[in-house]
């Protein structure tokens, strides 16, 4: 069986940190109307992620000797809750923060611990996952993307896509064939930090439906890299990528991506006054579901705060959360819709569209709906 | 303390209530001898105060022993006993032996007869709390005793509900002065059975899909089967911890208004899925009466409704979010539903319960 998710709370040290970090957050909203935050932890913006970091911040479970707070997984979720429970836009640091930065400190070398994690704490260093190829999706044992010996350490041909702000990226860390062939599935892949100002990286843009572009397409055509762009061991790269995902999966990030546009409606209606029952109801139902979110990521928290690799109840809470992403949209859309003669404020209706609009991404990111499902399958022993 | 109890509950239902003999109480027999084991166990004392003589309980630690009703398909109202058993002795008011209903929304007619109309548990009951609906300010009640005479059937196959009628408003029975939020209580208590009715459906749906062998192979593993156990799985969890959530004291027995409503609202919306996902993969023989599933999910289809259906709770949900100013829902949300997690006095490390 799965494990149960008990419940737990966040200990006094971690707890202290939210009235510093929502003073910091209000101001920020001060000057940025709610609307314009509908993009959540999809916006990038290296000024705010820098004024964070100069907070401490960012990188804030990283030990300090590497220019980190040394504060534990507890600390991070409150900062991060009160960040994307305002919708601040944090995504110029945020790989580098959730994900980067953690798997540096446990697999890096001490040059590359002592090279990156203090420009990441600075928001100096942003990163992009180079996971994604044209021909690997949810199969992602299958890449094709290549790294072969050379002199001086390393020779990267192939190709990545559907990596998120790889433009405004300083560093990817991809996952690439370092021996055999595709047919060796999880054997022979390594992860690589590679330099994406290296001569033959070129990053080619990709609009998307809301006429944004974050997405991108990365060619590596004989990039060379030096012998310390391996991170962690030479052929460990499947299961340092699943150790990775585990953090990538439970945090609050999976179900307050359409808090803004939720909170915009609130907004409308409490202007409004008087909501008729359903109204009524779906506010609720959607505030019933965050608490069960909210208690089942906080109690995933603490395993990863225990040093556990809690996979299965990662991919539950991403699932389950994920879906209240997208259903907040679409009943939005529903309730708003009801009365066609009422106007409803530009603000709201271009939050509304644009999450409408962007949220199939939201099951797909990190681990697709169907391949989740497949990781909670396991965990009941069908699989 | 806590698990001490769980276990020995858990023990005693394994053995006294097997579904052989939860089908006899459903089809008509009497849970006398079982209702004796379990206060022979004492354990219906479960949340009396150990000062008087209790197992001493509060209402987070009988979270489980509610759920350990659920996850046994009980025949008889012990969660509801043990919660107002608890009240009474709390507020100096000797509880009267036998097993205790709570009765949602009662209605007084024309003709000056007390109606209370689809009892839970009415049925098998001794006694049942009737109290005027205010859910403010919390109502006066009285525990009234159940007679043939008052009972009548629901027509409603295997259920152990009943609707029950007093001609004049009864003069027996005990008064229950302070005012108490007895709908929330209820409403905290089924959404922990169903919590627990939703471990046995899943465990059931589980062993049965691997079990189950069609073109050769057991179900289980199959994608389209996989898929729908996840969720079965999800929504089992998630109203695990609601539920859990929704016994959180406010005051002594007393849950905290908003997390018992987001707790019944929770169970309440995943039970018909989690239903249909279980006989879904069961197929035919998950509908028959031989089988044990049908004991669990007519159960969960029941207490969806019981004390108000998910708008019910939802709307309260709804109405305080609107009402307040926060300037986010986090703002709302944290100091309403996560008591302790809100900017302020840092919560107490000691504490593992604190739900922050």
């Amino acid at each position: 069986m799965i494990e149960l998710l008990p419940i737990c709370g966040l200990p006094s040290h971690s707890a202290a940190l939210r009235p510093a970090v929502r003073a910091f957050v209000r101001e920020y909203c001060e000057r940025v109307p709610l609307e314009a935050r509908a993009r959540s932890w999809m916006d990038f913006d290296a000024d705010f992620s820098r004024a964070l970091a100069r907070r401490g911040w960012v990188g804030l479970t990283l030990p300090k000797q590497y220019g980190g707070a040394g504060l534990d997984a507890f600390s991070r979720f409150v900062v991060i809750e009160e960040l994307l429970g305002s919708s601040a836009p944090v995504a110029a640091h945020w790989i580098a923060d959730r994900q980067s930065g953690p798997l540096i400190l446990r697999f890096g070398t001490e040059a590359q611990k002592r090279f990156f994690l203090p420009r990441i704490c600075r928001a100096e260093a942003f990163f992009c996952i180079g996971m994604s190829e044209p021909q690997s999706g949810s199969d992602l044992a299958s890449v094709r993307t290549r790294a072969t010996r050379s002199a001086s350490g390393w020779r990267l041909n192939g190709q990545k896509i559907w990596t998120t702000n790889a433009h405004r990226s300083h560093y990817m860390i991809a996952l690439v064939r370092t021996s055999g062939g595709p047919e060796d599935r999880h054997k022979g892949l390594s992860q690589l930090i590679v330099d994406l100002a290296a001569p033959g990286v070129s990053v080619r843009q990709i609009r998307d439906l809301t006429g944004d572009a974050h997405f991108n397409e990365v060619f590596f055509d004989d990039v060379e890299l030096g012998e310390d762009a391996l991170i962690g061991g030479e052929g460990a790269g499947w299961e340092q990528v699943t150790a990775e995902l585990a953090f990538e999966r439970s945090g609050p990030e999976r179900f307050y991506s359409s808090i803004a546009l939720f909170d915009l409606w609130l907004a409308y209606l409490r202007a409004r006054g008087g909501a008729d029952t359903a109204t009524r109801e779906l506010a609720g139902r959607v505030l019933a579901r965050l608490m069960a979110l909210r208690a089942m990521s906080v109690s995933v928290t603490a395993m990863l705060a225990r040093g556990d690799s809690p996979v299965v109840a990662a991919a539950l809470v991403k699932d389950l959360g994920t879906e209240l992403e997208q259903f907040i949209p679409h009943a939005l859309a529903e309730s708003l819709g009801r009365e066609p003669g009422q106007p409803i404020p530009d603000g709201l209706a271009q939050a509304l569209a644009y999450v409408t609009q962007i949220c199939p991404t939201y099951s797909l990111r990190g681990g697709t709906r169907e391949i989740l499902r497949g990781v909670i399958a396991r965990g009941l022993g069908l699989r | 303390m806590d698990s001490l109890l769980h276990d020995a509950l858990d023990r005693l239902l394994a053995a006294a209530s097997p579904p052989g003999t939860v089908r006899e109480i459903e089809a008509g027999g009497t849970p006398q001898a079982l209702w004796r084991q379990i206060v022979d166990s004492g354990l219906a004392d479960a949340m009396v105060e150990e000062a008087r003589g209790g197992g001493g309980a509060r209402l987070d630690d009988a979270f489980s022993l509610f759920a350990l009703c659920g996850r046994h398909a009980l025949p008889l109202p012990l969660a509801h006993t043990l919660a107002v058993r608890s009240l009474c002795a709390r507020t100096g008011v000797e509880a009267p032996n036998g097993p205790i209903a709570i009765a949602p929304h009662p209605v007084a007619s024309a003709d000056g007869a007390l109606l209370c109309r689809h009892v839970p548990y009415g049925r098998v009951a001794q006694w049942v709390v009737v109290y005027q609906d205010s859910p403010a300010a919390g109502a006066a009640a009285r525990l009234l005793p159940v007679g043939v005479e008052n009972c009548r059937d629901t027509g409603i196959h295997g259920s152990l509900q009943a609707h029950l009628r007093w001609s004049a408003p009864p003069s027996s029975g005990v008064v229950l002065a302070a005012p108490l939020p007895w709908l929330d209580i209820a409403a905290a208590i089924t959404a922990a059975q169903m919590a627990g009715a939703m471990e046995a459906v899943l465990a059931l749906t589980l062993r049965y899909a691997a079990e189950r062998s069609q073109f050769g192979r057991p179900i289980g593993s199959f994608q389209a089967i996989q898929q729908q156990l996840a969720v079965l799985a999800e929504l089992s969890m998630a109203t695990r911890i609601a539920a859990e959530l929704g016994c959180r004291e406010a005051a002594p027995g007393v849950p905290d208004p908003l997390l018992a409503a987001a707790a019944k609202a929770t169970a309440a919306e995943a039970a018909g899925t989690v239903a249909s996902i279980a006989h879904a993969v069961h197929a035919a023989i998950g509908i028959t009466e031989e089988y044990d599933l049908q004991l669990f999910t007519r159960r969960l289809l029941e207490w969806r409704t019981d004390y108000g259906a998910a708008g019910f709770w939802q709307r309260r949900l709804g109405d305080a979010l609107l009402a307040s100013s926060a300037s986010s829902t986090l703002e709302f949300m944290l100091p309403a539903l996560f008591p302790g997690a809100a900017p302020g006095p840092a919560s107490d490390d000691s504490q593992p319960g604190d739900p922050t």
